[in-house]
């Protein structure tokens, strides 16, 4: 009902104070889950405003000051809510502490503030354009609050930069029924995404890789690359309901994914899979460390240090760390082997398969609790002796209907015109269209999950 | 505008078409009464119940003992996990399993009180003591059906009557929107249970409910291979570790531990003689749960459940633990309901039976 809703009050409200049916609109959604923690995004929203508008008319060393105090408050944040914990625990764990003996700093029983992880990085995507000339600092606190707080991206992105979003604030939308269309069209579709698959995947994946040592080759590689599959449709399916929603409202947020299952290199995956986050840290942390404009031991460095920050931004645990890093060792070893693969005359479909293999063991390190439980499920790949994918949990009818919408879902993006889905209705008979409409509406009722947890990316 | 508002409702239509499909549907009998007073029809006929889905296990009990004209000799109580107690191990007496799925302490009051009610309470009452009994427990209120009969055990006990339950509207609206109704509602169509549900049983490929109160499971469950068993013992211990709250115990509750007392207390002091059942587990999700330090709860409810039997000096008997029951993973249906042949055995040893 949220969006209806907010539809009626935002097309009824005076142009001129839109933002604020919007940034009400985006603090009720947020406080939704912990309603305390808007205070966290006010504190940080006030900072990053005020610390812009500061930046703007200085230079030198006071410029590059605010800076580190705008990126100091939103990396803090992080650290206190997002990194103490993690780090009490290794420090226990290298002063040679045991779980069961007290740790040398308390820990915080704080919940992670929803989306704290997007929200941090769309904010000093702000301030750091501000800071190299790229965007002027915006001085309406409402319109600045919400640019950081658009509902539809709020806690799960696609993180946006200050150019694509902020001016969209000073447009006049109207309600566009065609555009309108569009939208709901994304988001019935990435609502099939997430409640049809992947949310239909979850379980098989949780009970494998819940009690990783009980389990045996098949149902591994099984829930290994249901997890795939569910990632993908769990996070992409989220961002078909962001860019529909903002559409919807005449908004417009930058593409997230490209149909990255079928890359043909962990390169190109990476210009495929969260798009938005890959691209921020190519633009803010990896060129600034000098990008591949240095040496080749230097640009390996460069590669290594973006990976392993970017693991460490979807979570706080050595799994997300070495996924990190294994991405880093993939990357060096592409370009190690690139003009030998060059040379090796390779059909696409055998690229492709290879990438998801290897985008495949990453996750393992992604979606175990452990590094021991990912070396241990990677260990039992081996074991072929018990065919026993009655330990998914999962009937045979399920695991059937399962496999059948995975190799629809690859089907259907293999066949695709664009990246975008709502391209494959182009130019179809109506009967075609409505087919697919009632196709969609009916699997989610039919096939949907209605009790599952939450997105997969809320987390982070 | 117009065409897009006419395009939005006609994309709605499968959404009417579900409302209207769970009300036309109504599998789990929200909106009208069920099939519970034609399958006691069968069962005081003597004859079993086929297809039974979504059937209210409390409903029919409390109509089943409307029409019982004499106590049994013989009575079980509990989970699902004691539906596999047949008659034919009390040969000579007469018996009934009001076992309801999902039991809670409220449903042992409830029906306990209900018989105290109707006159009807047993000679002897076999106890299956799922550990959630003595835990804390946000269970439903299908014990509500007979709350006449838990008044009866809370006033002799001198225990508080419960809180009014939640109202039953509000279940009725959320079912007829729910898709997830819809879907339960589909499943049953397909396999056109509803429309045989409570015929009397036409083969051996049903579940049927039989004329004794205890469970029949279908074909596909009887023949599952141990394989397959072990396998949704692997899944459900996966499920425990993940969620500790699915075994709907944690703890022992002091206040639910007096309440179990007092309705042991209440039997005694009604001549029934009383006997608990430890149900076990397959060897499997035993042996999971053990290494992934999740068995503890269980440990703990068993213990409790042990000591207080000694203190009463009231027959205990099984285990939680297979080994310690004496049962071995090819006796399991699933993961937590053993077959007739391990139960049997167990009430051997106790004694109970023959």
């Amino acid at each position: 009902m949220f969006l209806p809703l907010l539809c009626l009050a935002y097309f009824a409200t005076p142009r001129r104070v839109r933002w604020l049916t919007l940034l009400v609109a985006s603090c009720v959604f947020y406080m939704a889950f912990v309603p305390a923690y808007i205070l966290v995004l006010f504190a940080l929203i006030l900072v990053d405003c005020a610390a812009a508008i500061a930046m703007e008319p200085s230079a030198g060393a006071k410029r590059r000051a605010i800076l580190i105090v705008s990126l100091t408050a939103n990396i803090g944040m992080l650290a206190v809510f997002k990194y103490y914990n993690f780090a009490v625990v290794t420090l226990a764990g290298i002063l040679g502490r045991s779980a069961a003996q007290a740790t040398p700093l308390p820990l915080l029983a704080w919940v992670l503030p929803l989306g704290l992880s997007f929200h941090t990085f769309q904010s000093m995507a702000y301030t750091i354009e501000v800071y190299q000339g790229r965007y002027p600092a915006e001085r309406h606190l409402g319109r600045y609050a919400l640019y950081v707080m658009f509902f539809p991206q709020l806690v799960a992105g696609p993180i946006e930069r200050p150019a694509h979003l902020l001016p969209q604030f000073l447009e006049e939308h109207r309600f566009d029924p065609a555009r309108a269309a569009d939208g709901l069209k994304l988001i019935a579709w990435g609502l099939f995404k997430k409640m049809v698959i992947a949310d239909g995947l979850s379980g098989a994946v949780d009970s494998v890789y819940t009690l990783p040592s009980a389990h045996h080759a098949p149902s591994i590689v099984l829930a290994t690359i249901f997890f795939a599959v569910q990632i993908y449709c769990d996070f992409s399916g989220y961002t078909d309901i962001a860019i529909g929603t903002a559409e919807v409202i005449g908004f417009r947020l930058v593409t997230n994914f490209r149909r990255p299952y079928l890359s043909r290199s962990i390169r190109e995956f990476w210009s495929r899979w969260h798009i938005s986050l890959s691209t921020w840290f190519r633009d803010y942390v990896y060129i600034p460390l000098g990008g591949s404009r240095v040496s080749a031991p230097h640009w390996a460095v460069n590669i290594f240090i973006t990976f392993l920050i970017s693991g460490l931004w979807h979570g706080a645990n050595w799994t997300f760390v070495a996924w990190g890093a294994l991405h880093g060792f993939y990357m060096l070893a592409g370009r190690a082997t690139a003009s030998l693969r060059a040379r090796i005359p390779t059909l696409p479909a055998v690229q492709i398969a290879l990438t998801f293999i290897l985008v495949s063991i990453g996750w393992v390190f992604f979606r175990a609790a452990s590094l021991t439980d990912a070396v241990t499920l990677i260990g039992r790949m081996g074991d072929w002796s018990v065919f026993d994918v009655d330990s998914l949990g999962l009937t045979r009818g399920q695991l059937i209907l399962s496999c059948g919408l995975i190799a629809g879902l690859l089907a259907i993006e293999a066949s695709l015109p664009s990246d975008d889905i709502r391209r494959v209705l182009h130019g179809r008979p109506m009967w075609a269209r409505w087919t697919m409409y009632y196709g969609i509406v009916l699997a989610i009722l039919l096939l949907g999950v209605f009790n599952a947890s939450k997105f997969i990316y809320f987390q982070f | 505008m117009r065409s897009f508002g006419v395009k939005l409702l006609l994309v709605l239509l499968p959404v009417l078409l579900m409302v209207i499909g769970n009300v036309v549907f109504d599998p789990a009998h929200v909106l009208r009464d069920g099939p519970e007073r034609r399958i006691v029809d069968l069962l005081m006929a003597g004859k079993p119940a086929g297809a039974i889905v979504n059937l209210d296990e409390r409903r029919l009990v409390y109509d089943y003992l409307q029409r019982l004209p004499a106590a049994r000799e013989v009575t079980v109580i509990g989970s699902s996990r004691g539906m596999q107690i047949r008659g034919r191990l009390f040969a000579g007496s007469t018996f009934f399993n009001a076992s309801v799925s999902g039991a809670t302490l409220e449903d042992l009051f409830a029906i306990a009180g209900e018989h105290a009610r109707r006159g009807l309470l047993p000679r002897r009452m076999v106890i299956d003591l799922p550990p959630r009994l003595v835990g804390v427990v946000e269970g439903g209120d299908q014990w509500r059906v007979m709350e006449a009969g838990y008044d009866v055990v809370a006033d002799a006990s001198g225990l508080p009557r419960p809180a009014p339950g939640r109202s039953i509207e509000r279940d009725r609206i959320e079912a007829i929107v729910s898709p997830a109704y819809f879907q339960q509602a589909l499943r049953e169509v397909k396999a056109r249970r509803s429309l045989r549900l409570a015929a009397p049983l036409e083969g051996t490929d049903q579940g049927a409910l039989m004329p004794d109160g205890s469970r029949m499971y279908p074909r596909s469950v009887r023949d599952r291979t141990p394989e397959q068993v072990e396998g949704m013992a692997v899944a459900r211990a996966a499920a425990l570790h993940r969620a500790p709250e699915l075994a709907a115990f944690a703890r022992v509750d002091a206040v639910s531990a007096r309440r179990f007392e007092a309705l042991i207390a209440f039997l005694r002091a009604h001549h029934v003689e009383v006997a608990l059942v430890l149900a076990p587990f397959h060897p499997t999700l035993v042996r999971l749960l053990r290494a992934s330090n999740d068995y503890g709860p269980f440990s703990t409810a068993e213990v409790f459940y042990r000591g207080l039997a000694t203190r009463l000096a009231v027959p205990i008997g099984g285990s939680y633990d297979d080994v310690v029951a004496g049962c071995t993973g090819d006796e399991f249906y699933d993961s937590e309901h053993p077959r007739e042949s391990c139960v049997a055995r167990i009430l051997r040893t106790m004694s109970v039976v023959e």
